[in-house]
């Protein structure tokens, strides 16, 4: 192996007679951001990330969902739904869960075939009911953590160009009120592996509280680009804060213009 | 800025977790040769320093869940070794002289020796886990190996990312892919993960460490940002790695894509002639103009900003994840933790 040279340090570019070296750190370059940093409170923080929406936490919270799709969630969820299959192989459930994270491609595959498959076989859909429980108890897994995934789909193919509009209703039959709360989604991703960006996807109202027993309609709105190939487009959505309240986005573009 | 006064909890809380681990991590360092060129150095990086995070979150997150310390101590220990490793092959990778105010590893003893040292802290880390099988039993020490594969697994790859930015001279990147790199390499192996582990060998494998996912993301994420800040503006005695060596490496930090999004058209073309050149070819002077074309574009500002709505979006999560949970030092110093991350000099 070629013995790497050496890398010369800022401090070592001081050292030499060199007036390119004079105030060689960054920090002379006459810029007001050294100094102390503001010390905001803990509350003071979470009032401000609380009172405007932050475009970089909700960028961070749909690549999130996306990794975890891709990886070891979609893998756990999928080893129920396919137990059946592999069951004959081994009897011992804790051998399959490996058996899924090593073939993870393979996994999400399969959802999105499942997925394309039953979008044909559906008419319309004019909406969908997301029923969830509010306030689980840490430690314990919430009755809505462990039913499947809805999935949402627009009830008939969209053209490229064109926005894409289904209705969700979120319900809240818990004995609580909910906190105020925000749906945000994951770009959507075509089987070919097109994709709509996050931002194409607007929901409305944007924010939701509900009391007990109340029920709201949620618009989501996709605008799709002009330049989307024909397929079935899938995102995860997910509510801040409610971490049990999710659901797949399944849009279909048509290719016809 | 003196942090200590404010977050004196949490440092005593911290410190002596790092006490605890590093009582595990000697035991582990074979007494044979060969020790010069090898065993005798595994050390050098726990003992030098460090905040210990990665174990402290995990032996916290235990308790705070109702656990036992004692039986995520080896889980702490391995997270720490890799920790270590990491940071020694990283060193190379990047080309870094100093790490916590002294040599590199391969700086002092040479590239070859130090990435041996980085694959023996990670060949280390197994003992711990394998012995997990006494304390924990089977299932919960497979399910903690399932945890570090996954994390160990999404760290290389967000390495690989980074690394290819600068290798490929990449200039076409944006916010998203800064915050999904940083979610591979750092937030699954420095927050969530240790979180996770905790709280499953806390409750025997009950509980469900989901709830972490977003509340150790964007802790790591404000945590990388504010690394990637005291890179540029923190003091390098107190930092410990030479100051500005991220935009000498041309490390695509989130103050640099937002130059690189914001500049006008031939500040643009001279930042990408900049990083076009290979390390040895560029200048102090080249150096800090795109330092001072930072400050001209308020990237650092905006970096600042993102680091803390990220902080702020994470003590949200704190709320959810943790809730329910009786008060305890140990949730206090996690909620804390937040706000020390990122209000940290050094």
């Amino acid at each position: 192996m070629a013995k790497p040279r050496a890398q010369r340090t800022p401090s070592q570019h001081r050292a030499r007679n060199d007036p390119d070296a004079r105030g060689a750190s960054p920090a002379d370059a006459g810029t007001p951001e050294r100094g102390p940093i503001d010390a905001p409170s803990t509350a003071e923080i979470a009032r401000g990330f609380g009172q405007r929406t932050s475009v970089v936490v909700q960028q961070a919270a749909s690549i999130l969902e996306e990794e975890l799709a891709a990886g070891i969630v979609a893998a756990r969820q999928m080893a129920d739904k396919f137990m059946g299959t592999r069951s004959a192989q081994s009897s011992n459930p804790e051998d399959l869960l490996p058996r899924f994270r090593k073939d993870a491609h393979e996994v999400v595959d399969m959802l999105i075939d499942v997925l394309t498959a039953g979008t044909r076989s559906v008419g319309k859909i004019a909406q969908r009911v997301v029923r969830f429980r509010v306030g689980p108890i840490a430690g314990k897994k919430s009755p809505a953590a462990a039913e499947s995934v809805p999935v949402l789909s627009t009830p008939a193919p969209v053209t490229a160009g064109e926005a894409a509009r289904l209705e969700m209703s979120v319900e809240n039959d818990g004995a609580e009120p909910t906190e105020q709360f925000e749906f945000h989604s994951s770009d959507l991703v075509s089987e070919t592996g097109h994709r709509i960006a996050a931002s194409r996807v607007t929901f409305h109202p944007e924010s939701v509280i509900l009391e007990p027993g109340q029920r709201a309609k949620v618009t989501i709105a996709v605008n799709v680009p002009d330049s989307s190939p024909a397929g079935a487009y899938t995102a995860v959505l997910q509510a801040t804060k409610m971490g049990q309240l999710r659901a797949m986005l399944v849009v279909r573009v048509s290719g016809d213009k | 800025m003196a942090t200590a006064s404010r977050f004196r909890a949490v440092e005593r809380l911290l410190g002596r977790y790092l006490k605890l681990t590093h009582g595990v991590l000697d035991t582990l360092v074979p007494r044979r040769e060969p020790r010069r060129h090898l065993w005798d150095l595994v050390p050098l990086y726990h003992r030098r320093g460090g905040k210990g995070f990665r174990p402290g979150l995990c032996l916290a997150t235990c308790r705070a869940v109702g656990g036992d310390t004692r039986s995520a101590l080896l889980s702490a220990a391995a997270l720490e070794l890799l920790h270590n490793a990491f940071l020694v092959h990283d060193d190379i990778e990047d080309g870094s002289e100093q790490r916590r105010g002294q040599p590199t590893m391969h700086a002092a003893h040479g590239l070859g020796i130090a990435v041996n040292v980085g694959d023996a802290m990670q060949v280390l880390s197994l003992r711990p886990l394998m012995d997990n099988l006494y304390t924990l039993g089977p299932a919960l020490t497979h399910r903690i190996f399932q945890e570090v594969e996954h994390m160990v697994h999404e760290s290389v790859e967000g390495q690989a990312m980074e690394l290819g930015w600068v290798r490929d001279n990449s200039f076409d990147l944006n916010e998203s892919s800064y915050l999904r790199m940083t979610l591979k390499k750092t937030c699954w192996y420095t927050c969530i993960h240790p979180c996770r582990i905790g709280a499953l060998i806390g409750t025997n494998g009950r509980f469900e460490p989901d709830v972490f996912n977003r509340f150790g993301y964007y802790m790591g994420a404000a945590f990388q940002i504010q690394d990637d800040i005291l890179n540029l503006v923190g003091e390098e005695s107190r930092y410990g790695k030479e100051i500005g060596g991220d935009i000498w490496e041309g490390k695509r930090t989130l103050m640099l894509i937002h130059a690189m999004n914001h500049a006008k058209a031939t500040d643009r073309e001279r930042l990408r002639r900049f990083l076009a050149r290979a390390r040895a070819r560029r200048t102090a002077r080249d150096v800090r103009w795109v330092y001072s074309l930072m400050g001209k574009l308020k990237s650092i500002d905006h970096a600042r900003s993102a680091s803390r709505q990220l902080a702020g979006a994470a003590l949200r999560e704190f709320q959810v994840a943790f809730r329910g949970l009786p008060q305890s030092p140990e949730k206090t110093m996690i909620e804390q933790i937040i706000l020390y991350m990122i209000e940290r000099d050094l």
